[in-house]
């Protein structure tokens, strides 16, 4: 019994200095992320996500960081497994180290879409995944093409 | 049976009389006194009204003492003791312990004042609750007589299903005001000789007023450790007991409790039900790994929601986090609060249940479990996803076998719930460190708690062997006898 007394002392000091390497935060908070949209806008950086969120910002993490602090919750960006750029290729070791997971996997569009339409399209689409990006930058990428319906996958890709 | 006081203290210092008698049982107006002439010679009956058979008495005490001759009361002694007197049990008592022992536990005692002695005849009455099915322990195909109330019905219940001429009967009292009557069971040839001297050695030492209740029992004879965990195991099945018994446990069997324990035991042995035996291997083994599994999540599965949803809501995949997150929308409180309240209520409900009637507990249960937790979901009280978490885990502690190892569970449940909720996984893994470094420091009788899960000894815990390949008894329990069967 002593033992755990004295766990649950020490785990209780390290949560109130808050030395715990993460912060602890309300679900009913949390806007889980599914498909982010990177373009090039205004001569920076313009991030949306499936949520709706919006942010500019001069580059990839700078952008992020708006992101997240404009999102009316806490933004999950861990949780996003579809990354669409467009305009723009910025470098995966970046988009990695803003948090975002390796296995999302990345696709070219010509121009922004709607990213919740997006997300529904590319529900079931797998592509190159930002941690083979980061491996080997000159992978060639899927392309979203756009047709007189609206984007569609590049058929040579889905080959 | 051989009583003696605990610490072999005499109580009562004085020598046998019938004024002894009368002053020690002074206002104890069930006690029944009878004056026995033969020849000269002036006896004095006591018998307890409602332990003894008023017929008995007449028919194999009385009868026989008033058809002897008159005699010396030493020579009268003397015909008593080598069968003047036609009843099966006839014990001389040279104290005032060993009277009043046999007093209360049924028998009617003949004094020779003059000797300074007297005469012990058994003549219990049969008035006893009869071995009925366990309530507890539910069997589908064991027997069904489980243990009574009754120390020597017990012991004879586990002499029918061990008919060995080695089951090995040590009885001793406990108590000094409750006189309890303990028997030691073990196999003569099979159990090692050490441990029942240890368990015995335990009995001897205990001095205490009352050996009443199960928690006395259970603490006494395992030395009161600090621990939720159980470090002996009961049961009401004579079956399993007995099965115990084979495998080199110690048995206990304590008057008034309608159990038997068994020691020494480890997770592995609290772990398994004696209905293992009663399937094929396939499908114990399959139940047992179900069992673990019920372990694990009745253990962790609050402390893991609550970890992921405060500190790693990422771990879970989206669809069911969008999901959760949806339920927990319009609930009020945090995730910490809603967990912890449905646990407490969990728990509760469980208490409420157990105080109750039985028809009335379940209905308890029915209206807390499913009307009121409805309620609660649809008054937006608490989310779907907590109450499921919470429910699922207090079912799969309903699947452990054991209601000691299953409290345990639950106290254990609370403590990682609180490392998660400081410190998110990384609290949870270091309470589970704690847990196994607790477990790893619990013995029983001297051997390890853990000693099934130990690289040498953990052939057959979990996945159930066929009963033909189990040639060996456990060797953790030390038998004698090592082999099981040819």
């Amino acid at each position: 019994v002593r033992p755990v007394s004295f766990l649950l002392a020490i785990l209780a000091l390290c949560a109130l200095a808050g030395v715990i390497p993460f912060s602890a935060g309300e679900l009913s908070r949390v806007i889980p992320a599914e498909l982010l949209v990177v373009s090039a806008a205004d001569g920076g950086v313009l991030v949306q996500v499936d949520s709706g969120t919006a942010a500019w910002g001069a580059d990839v993490p700078e952008a992020l960081e708006t992101l997240s602090r404009a999102a009316p919750g806490s933004l999950l960006l861990s949780t996003v497994d579809r990354l669409v750029f467009c305009g723009l290729l910025p470098e995966a070791e970046e988009l990695l180290d803003c948090g975002l997971r390796p296995a999302a996997a990345v696709f070219l569009s010509p121009e922004p879409e709607d990213p919740e339409a997006l997300r529904k399209y590319l529900r079931n689409v797998g592509g190159v995944t930002l941690g083979i990006l980061a491996d080997a930058p000159q992978t060639p990428l899927p392309r979203l093409i756009q047709g007189q319906s609206g984007l569609y996958l590049d058929e040579e890709w889905l080959s | 049976m051989q009583p003696h006081t605990p610490r072999q203290q005499p109580t009562y210092p004085m020598p046998i009389s019938p004024e002894a008698v009368e002053q020690i049982f002074a206002h104890a107006d069930d006690l029944e006194r009878r004056t026995l002439r033969v020849g000269e010679t002036v006896l004095q009956a006591y018998f307890i009204d409602g332990l003894t058979a008023a017929g008995q008495i007449s028919d194999y005490v009385f009868r026989p003492l008033s058809l002897l001759p008159g005699q010396e009361e030493e020579t009268l002694w003397q015909t008593c003791l080598e069968g003047g007197i036609y009843n099966a049990v006839a014990k001389p008592c040279e104290t005032m312990d060993e009277l009043c022992g046999f007093l209360v536990n049924g028998f009617c005692v003949v004094v020779f004042p003059r000797l300074r002695r007297a005469l012990a005849m058994e003549a219990k009455t049969g008035e006893k609750r009869s071995p009925a099915p366990p309530e507890v322990e539910n069997t589908v195909k064991g027997a069904k007589d489980a243990f009574t109330e009754t120390n020597r019905t017990n012991t004879s219940l586990v002499r029918r299903h061990l008919r060995s001429p080695r089951l090995q009967v040590r009885e001793t009292v406990v108590g000094r005001k409750s006189l309890t009557n303990v028997s030691v069971l073990s196999l003569g040839g099979l159990t090692d000789p050490e441990l029942v001297e240890q368990v015995c050695r335990r009995l001897d030492e205990i001095d205490v007023d009352g050996f009443l209740s199960p928690a006395a029992v259970e603490e006494y004879l395992t030395g009161s450790r600090p621990t939720a965990f159980p470090l002996l195991q009961y049961t009401e099945r004579t079956d399993r007991f007995c099965q115990g018994l084979l495998s080199g446990q110690v048995g206990v069997i304590v008057d008034g409790l309608p159990m038997g324990y068994l020691l020494p035991v480890d997770v592995g042995l609290l772990l398994s039900s004696q209905e293992d035996r009663s399937a094929d291997y396939i499908t114990a083994s399959a139940v047992r790994v179900l069992r673990y599994l019920a372990l694990l999540a009745a253990l962790l599965l609050p402390a893991l929601y609550v970890a992921m949803a405060r500190f790693h809501p990422a771990m879970l995949p989206t669809p069911l986090l969008r999901a959760i997150i949806r339920s927990k929308e319009t609930v009020p409180f945090s995730t910490v609060f809603e967990v912890m309240g449905l646990l407490v209520a969990f728990e509760i409900l469980q208490e409420a249940g157990l105080h109750l009637p039985q028809p009335i507990g379940h209905t308890v249960s029915i209206i807390g479990g499913l009307v009121v937790g409805t309620a609660a979901v649809e008054a937006s009280l608490v989310s779907p996803a907590a109450l499921i978490v919470v429910s699922v885990a207090g079912i799969c502690g309903f699947a452990l076998p054991g209601k000691d190892f299953s409290d345990a569970v639950r106290v254990w449940r609370f403590t990682l719930f609180l490392c998660a909720v400081l410190a998110g996984l990384y609290g949870l893994t270091l309470g589970l460190i704690c847990l196994t470094v607790h477990l790893g420091e619990l013995t029983s009788c001297g051997r390890p708690y853990l000693t099934p899960f130990s690289s040498a000894g953990s052939d057959g815990v979990i996945l159930r062997r066929r009963l033909f390949s189990r040639k060996f008894r456990p060797r953790e329990l030390r038998p004698r006898d090592k082999r099981n069967q040819r």
